[in-house]
């Protein structure tokens, strides 16, 4: 089954665009007739959340911003990458701070968190010069929880 | 009473370097972001969120919120029926929301909840905190 390779150039739109672009791959593909449909909706939030920290926080070093999204069918389960030209920052570190901090219905701090959640081995690391790779699974037939403080 | 509607376009679009993406295929296309205030009665509001309550969109909504809350409505519906993604931010405002009208005894409510609400209704398991309606005459009765 096909894979899904796009590289985007423009922040400004990147959000919806990334994901019609998921649309039109399973409607190319029907890949959600393989991994269920619950798990591409499950795949569109953790690459939107991503997508929504790059554009909010990431620093591009003054360099024209490049953010490569690749999805791939791998039995019952998706892999995806995203690459992105950007400094990087410390994932683990971040994660675990933002469960830390986590409030009584939370207003902010949710986004990574929900990524962690949706995803199996989830890696963030430096690939290069101001080049980093997200890279993570998500599976079917799952259940995943984001325990949020009520 | 009268309808509100808050719009918001993201700038303009350039999509390039594209490897997968058949030309042949609907261009990729950057929609309108609007939610619209439908006033019920004093106390109650129908909130249709339109296609996304994300981070581009939730200080907005939460401008507006404020807004009709200050002007004593307690009782919010949100409805979901065209709504194609609700991100953490999203959902983040509607935390705020009912944080502000849970003093008031007031509600947050969801109706007509789309499928790619749902997902994220599940994964925070909110349904804990906001009933849902299958439609917004349901809820709006419900209040």
């Amino acid at each position: 089954m096909a894979s899904l390779r796009h590289c985007f150039r423009d922040l400004d739109n990147i959000t919806d665009q990334v994901r019609e672009l998921l649309d039109q791959w399973n409607a190319r593909t029907r890949i959600a007739d393989s991994i269920g449909d619950e798990t591409l909706e499950l795949l569109k939030v953790a690459v939107h959340e991503w997508i929504a920290n790059l554009v909010q926080h990431a620093n591009f070093n003054g360099q024209p911003p490049q953010v490569t999204v690749t999805a791939t069918p791998n039995g019952r389960r998706v892999e995806c990458t995203i690459e992105d030209n950007s400094v990087g920052f410390d994932l683990d570190a971040q994660l675990a701070n933002c469960a830390e901090i986590l409030e009584s219905y939370p207003e902010r701090g949710m986004g990574l968190l929900m990524l962690q959640a949706c995803t199996e081995e989830l890696q963030y690391a430096s690939v290069g010069e101001h080049r980093q790779r997200l890279h993570f699974y998500i599976p079917a037939d799952q259940d995943p929880w984001l325990k949020i403080p009520f | 009473m009268v309808s509100v509607t808050i719009t918001t376009r993201p700038s303009a679009n350039r999509l390039v370097d594209t490897t997968m993406h058949n030309p042949k295929e609907t261009p990729l296309t950057t929609p309108v972001m609007s939610f619209t205030v439908q006033p019920c009665n004093d106390e109650t509001v129908i909130v249709h969120v339109g296609k996304a309550l994300d981070f581009r969109n939730a200080a907005d909504f939460k401008a507006v919120c404020l807004e009709q809350v200050q002007a004593g409505i307690r009782n919010f519906v949100l409805d979901f029926s065209d709504t194609g993604i609700l991100d953490s931010t999203g959902l983040g405002s509607i935390f705020s929301l009912y944080r502000q009208v849970s003093p008031l005894k007031g509600q947050v409510v969801f109706a007509a909840v789309s499928r790619p609400v749902q997902v994220v209704v599940q994964l925070t398991r909110t349904y804990k905190v906001f009933r849902q309606f299958p439609t917004v005459e349901a809820a709006r009765d419900a209040l």
